[in-house]
């Protein structure tokens, strides 16, 4: 392991390394500080710029913005009262009640610490965590791995907000979506109505592209409309950032470590995500702390470290069993897959040193977001005030490059256009787009592993039932699809007896 | 929800006609391989299932409103259920014809190459949201050859070229 770590360090600490660390942390942190945009979008944007750079810069940049992002998103949320990504949206409980009380500037710095102490224990747990996980998933053969990426599907569509159903259709849609293209099994073409380009089967890129990009920027535009032009307010930037003082920042110790934990293991939850743990964390922080919703640090510290926190759990489940926990995750996904590296348990074995490279880089990501949000805040307080269309039809004409960059194919360019369509549609009619991506995404893998285990067992289903791997995860993933009708019957159960 | 319904049956149709494309794939030879059309099959028979619930699933009914909010809308004159129905087909059409103006710089882009294709694009849907026409031409512009100066000649990542030139 030492020489592993040794040579990870050579890998990680490179000068182009550290170039690309900084520029995802910046573009992080300002497309989550401006409301509307998210750290997705900059995921997204900064993909085809991945694709001349080794692959540790690459992914190094892209953990860069999902470190960032998750902060980032905390600057509007106590500046303006919006928060800036789904994850900082318990931030504005207390902290926008800070900023009104002249304190903007501890507000702002408690978010930034508690982010900052909450990313770095949930990258130690992974760095503890991750190896031995990867050990165990090395014995899973195809029942269970296919039992495994169900679980995950269907703790995604349990998870979803809203109507269950939907989300279950949607996730259905994604999967159907990786039926076209060549048969992962035998290689016979599936659903190509003899197009050419359909061979390769629907990529993944464009079809994230459409699906985060689209909607949102077409949404605003049609807000622009509406309001015929509205003036955004303008945020004064001479606010100051300032960290809690010794006897806050003890104060605030155990309570900061309670949500780093929690935040990893959500975040290792595919479905699980920022948000869930920001809220989770909040009700946490008010039950220790009755006085939170009228601006109390608590409010700041606990929904920042927990959502934090998710990107070490999120990149455990993604590093170990290559399934992504969350939207950022499948992005990320797809830059490992561009650059030829694909991950699961066999990257432990395979790319020791190239494992050990990314967490030393997330180490030193989230001192950068430390050090860049917090002497920069004047800076990204000023990005507040840039017009909002502007950024946003720049957006849309990089998305063209995201998605026509991977194949060189005009192809992707029209896939992109369409299921950007189809996700406006989705969301208008409140159907998640999340299951939909990580459908797609999983689709293959699903697929492939159900057939080799039916191949290899003779066509006979109990082939899952082999495994108490297998069942566990079966079991699990039936308790999250029957989960919005046990759930209202445990509740009267319980509140029968008292 | 009406709305809901009509998405079933679209659903059910969809999956009844990918189920038909289904069938002419050919079974597999290998003992215990269920073949090429085995997870579509499983996939559209879990679809038609959901659509099928969709369509029956009861509505969320919205609460009813308090003496005291009708005297207050009717004050105002608005009558509520009308007012968001119409904004909601507005909406729509106004967010299909933003999508239609993409989509004519994506056939532009098709035959005259980027920079012309994002020009076209960008600024159809800018002056369709309230922008003056010399505005978003200019700014589409130069949109567009920053981006392709910076990803085509800089980071040397391919963009389209256009069929007729």
């Amino acid at each position: 392991m030492l020489e592993q770590l040794g040579q990870a360090l050579t890998i990680a600490i490179t000068a182009e390394n550290f170039f690309f660390m900084a520029i995802g942390t910046v573009l992080g942190i300002v497309f989550a500080a401006i409301p509307g945009l998210t750290f997705s979008t900059a995921l997204i944007l900064f993909l085809p710029m991945t694709f001349g750079i080794t692959p540790i810069a690459a992914i190094s940049v892209m953990l860069g913005i999902f470190c960032g992002g998750m902060t980032g998103g905390s600057i509007s949320a106590v500046l303006l009262g919006i928060p800036g990504t789904p994850s900082a949206a318990a931030t504005v409980i207390d902290g926008f009640v800070l900023a009104k009380n002249g304190q903007g500037g501890k507000a702002l710095g408690t978010a930034v610490y508690a982010s900052v102490f909450g990313g770095i224990v949930s990258v130690l747990i992974m760095i503890c965590v991750a190896p031995l996980i990867a050990k165990v998933a090395l014995t899973f053969g195809p029942a269970e791995l296919f039992m495994l990426v169900l679980f995950g599907l269907s703790t995604v569509v349990g998870l979803s907000e809203g109507n269950m159903l939907k989300a279950l259709i949607a996730c259905l849609m994604g999967l159907l979506f990786t039926t076209v293209g060549m048969d992962p099994v035998v290689g016979l073409q599936r659903f190509t109505f003899h197009f050419a380009p359909l061979m390769s089967g629907i990529g993944i890129m464009p079809v994230m592209i459409g699906a985060f990009a689209f909607p949102e920027i077409i949404n605003t535009f049609l807000e622009y409309k509406k309001d015929k032009g509205y003036k955004e307010k303008n945020i004064e930037s001479s606010v100051k950032a300032a960290f809690p003082d010794n006897k806050e920042k003890k104060r605030l110790l155990p309570l900061n470590i309670e949500a780093s934990l929690m935040g990893t293991v959500i975040g290792a939850i595919p479905g699980g995500g920022g948000p869930v743990a920001a809220f989770l964390g909040y009700s946490l922080a008010k039950s220790k702390n009755p006085r939170c919703g009228s601006g109390e640090l608590e409010g700041v510290a606990w929904p920042e470290t927990a959502n934090n926190a998710v990107t070490g759990g999120a990149m455990i489940t993604l590093l170990t069993l290559g399934i992504p926990a969350d939207s950022a995750a499948a992005i990320i996904l797809g830059v490992f897959l561009i650059h030829g590296v694909v991950p699961g348990p066999m990257l432990f074995q395979d790319n020791g040193p190239m494992i050990y490279a990314l967490f030393i880089s997330m180490l030193i990501i989230n001192v950068m977001v430390l050090v860049f949000q917090f002497f920069g805040m004047k800076l990204f307080v000023k990005v507040l005030n840039l017009p909002k269309i502007n950024l946003l039809a720049v957006i849309l004409s990089v998305t063209v490059v995201g998605a026509y960059a991977t194949h060189v194919s005009f192809t992707d360019i029209t896939i992109m256009f369409l299921i950007g369509l189809l996700a406006w549609f989705m969301k208008r009619h409140q159907f998640p787009v999340i299951p939909l991506i990580l459908g797609l995404v999983l689709g293959g893998e699903i697929e492939r592993n159900l057939r080799i285990a039916l191949l290899l067992s003779g066509g006979s289903l109990n082939f899952f039932l082999h495994s108490v791997v297998s069942v566990l995860f079966l079991a699990l993933s039936l308790l999250m699809l029957l989960s919005p009708i046990l759930k209202p019957q445990i509740a009267r159960l319980f509140g029968g007896k008292k | 929800m009406k709305k809901d319904r009509i998405i079933a049956v679209l659903l059910v149709l969809f999956s009844l006609l990918i189920a038909y494309y289904s069938f002419q794939l050919p079974a597999s030879t290998m003992e215990g391989e269920p073949g090429s059309a085995f997870f579509p099959f499983i996939l559209l028979a879990l679809l038609i299932l959901c659509s099928v619930g969709l369509f029956f699933s009861r509505p969320v009914k919205k609460p009813a409103l308090t003496e005291e909010q009708r005297r207050e809308y009717e004050d105002l004159g608005l009558d509520l259920t009308d007012e968001a129905e119409k904004s909601q087909a507005q909406s729509l059409v106004e967010g299909l014809l933003l999508y239609g103006f993409f989509f004519i710089g994506i056939i532009v882009m098709y035959l005259f190459g980027f920079i012309a294709g994002i020009t076209v694009g960008i600024s159809g849907m800018l002056v369709f949201i309230g922008w003056k026409v010399p505005r978003a031409l200019i700014f589409s512009l130069i949109t567009a050859c920053i981006i392709f100066l910076i990803f085509n000649t800089l980071l040397h990542v391919t963009l389209p070229s256009g069929k007729l030139l």
